[in-house]
């Protein structure tokens, strides 16, 4: 009796848990499965779940949409090098908020905190003429500028939370034997806290990676970003072009997912720390 | 003796080595951060009191804009409909996010794959969100229409009917966003000593009353943060509304981010644009004060130097 209850009960559970998974997992699936799917598969009444496999897709789109991949080309370098500029900055900051004190860095603590609220759709009215001014317009550089700004606060804030974990005395002992304070924070504190800044970055690189408004605002033809060319696909006016653009969709996915399901741990304990501690 | 005199005078600034060292470290952030977010904030400000518009001479005009704004039927709309959207869309995360995180926090196998697979929405763009729920939701031949079809629902047309748009676009949200809450809540969960969850088995207690008197009670610090967090990102919505509907049909789903992104870049009225930026970074920053009041306090506490 009990044994059937408790069976009863890791029933539920289980059923419940698909359910869960499969609102969350379903669409992506369905999205992928779809841009493999023969053309009159995609749209087939009743949808279908099994069928013959092809790249017809993703060969047609260098005619379908010839722009895309020079458009995720941009999104690479606009991701990478934002992210690297973003963790450089933010080493440098969550240092000296983590092991040096002075009244004055209340201040700048304060800025970084409270800059982490804003909402970026308000500077993009401001930041349009400036931009514009500069020449800059459907350019990357607007693009990594925006997303280091709107990046670098959280990264610094998460990462100075990581660095007070680790004993000060471990620098101390270093610098006994001889160190300089940086030295000692770069030989000691920062291979331990290695990892962290990984999955920090990763935590950057989706939101960049991702971004719509930027790219929407600053940028025309050619510094356009994938989000935005497949926006572009899925309101063409003549009609969606459904195979190309769940090719689009699925390539653009397919990176920072695989990246989130092999750290997704990593990027678990920092989207935590960012809610609880951050 | 000596060591009295090598103490700084009480008030008076020291520039030593550390000075240098934080200030050189800081200067690169400080400068983006004031350009790039602070002073364009201050300039819309100053926009919003004036009739700028790209090319045109521009001219003070007070509060007309927040007036003309605050007047408007289409600004109202927008935003009794961002305020509708905002308590859906975390109220429907709060939920559905804590209800996850409490099927997770029982023993599991593969724990890590169920983990991972509700952790994904969050990895993927707003905009390939709108491509897969428009592919499932389409009227024609979406798979979501097939399943209400199959259990005698009539199919909906979600995005081309003012009724039902919101709808699609509050479906999106909340798949793109839950799994935050799922994460935090299921963090808070694991932090609860598991004594007191026995100790209340042991007295008897069922799992409906440890859940509303142990648990919930233990977690709601965090639940409040969280749906903080999610009410302040969510005001801000923009991307999935863009590419969904546009703000339609009509104006059914035009939001605040919407609104001000067609003043601004539609009609160019970027002082109509400019106000209504600043009237939701105040909303924003009324409501960010307890986090920020929280972080900044934790920011200093350790002792060292």
């Amino acid at each position: 009796m009990n044994l059937l209850l408790r069976l009863g009960r890791r029933g539920i559970l289980f059923a419940l848990l698909s359910v869960a998974v499969i609102w969350s997992a379903f669409p992506i699936v369905f999205l992928i499965m779809g841009s493999f799917k023969p053309g009159g598969e995609i749209w087939a009444y009743p949808p279908s779940l099994l069928f013959e496999p092809t790249l017809a897709s993703y060969r047609d789109l260098p005619t379908l949409a010839p722009m895309y991949l020079p458009n995720l080309w941009n999104s690479v370098v606009v991701t990478i090098v934002t992210t690297l500029a973003t963790l450089a900055l933010s080493v440098g900051a969550a240092f000296v908020f983590s092991r040096l004190r002075a009244g004055w860095l209340k201040g700048p603590a304060l800025l970084v905190i409270l800059v982490r609220m804003f909402p970026p759709i308000i500077v993009i009215i401001p930041l349009y003429p400036v931009f514009a001014n500069l020449g800059l317009l459907d350019t990357l550089t607007p693009l990594v500028l925006a997303g280091i700004a709107f990046s670098v606060s959280i990264s610094t804030l998460l990462l100075k939370t990581f660095i007070d974990d680790i004993p000060i005395e471990l620098e101390e002992a270093a610098q006994i034997d001889g160190c300089g304070r940086v030295e000692a924070f770069v030989r000691v504190t920062l291979p331990l806290v290695t990892p962290a800044i990984g999955a920090i970055g990763l935590f950057v690189a989706i939101t960049i990676w991702n971004d719509y408004l930027f790219p929407l605002v600053f940028t025309s033809t050619e510094a356009r970003t994938a989000p935005v060319a497949i926006a572009i696909a899925i309101n063409n006016p003549d009609g969606v072009k459904w195979g190309a653009l769940l090719a689009m969709s699925t390539i653009h996915l397919a990176p920072m997912l695989a990246l989130v399901m092999l750290l997704y741990r990593q990027l678990v304990t920092v989207m935590t720390v960012g809610a609880v501690k951050g | 003796m000596s060591h009295a005199h090598a103490k700084p005078a009480a008030g008076r600034y020291r520039f030593d080595a550390n000075t240098w060292l934080a200030a050189a470290l800081l200067g690169p952030v400080a400068i983006v951060l004031l350009a790039i977010i602070v002073v364009p904030s201050i300039d819309l400000l100053f926009m919003s009191f004036t009739d700028a518009s790209p090319g045109m001479d521009t001219e003070w005009v007070g509060w007309k804009n927040y007036v003309r704004i605050l007047s408007n039927p289409d600004f109202q709309a927008a935003l009794i409909r961002n305020v509708i959207f905002v308590v859906t869309v975390v109220g429907l995360e709060m939920l559905i996010g804590l209800g996850i995180a409490l099927l997770l926090e029982n023993p599991l196998p593969l724990r890590g794959l169920w983990m991972a697979l509700i952790v994904a929405p969050y990895a993927i763009s707003p905009i390939v969100a709108v491509v897969m729920w428009k592919y499932m939701l389409d009227p024609n031949f979406g798979v979501v229409n097939f399943m209400m079809g199959s259990a005698g629902f009539p199919t909906v047309a979600w995005f081309t009917s003012a009724g039902t748009s919101m709808a699609g676009i509050i479906i999106i949200a909340v798949w793109k966003e839950f799994s935050f809450v799922t994460i935090v809540s299921f963090a808070a969960l694991k932090a609860i000593p598991n004594d007191f969850v026995e100790a209340a088995r042991i007295d008897g207690a069922g799992y409906p009353q440890i859940l509303r008197h142990i648990k919930l009670p233990m977690i709601l610090p965090a639940l409040s943060i969280v749906m903080m967090f999610r009410i302040i990102y969510t005001l801000r919505e923009f991307a999935i509304v863009h590419t969904t509907t546009g703000g339609g049909p009509g104006t059914s789903t035009e939001i605040l981010a919407l609104y001000l992104y067609k003043q601004a870049f539609r009609y160019l009225n970027f002082g109509t644009g400019a106000a209504t930026g600043w009237l939701m970074l105040l909303a924003t920053l009324l409501l960010a004060g307890f986090l920020v009041r929280r972080t900044y306090r934790g920011m200093f506490t350790e002792r060292y130097r």
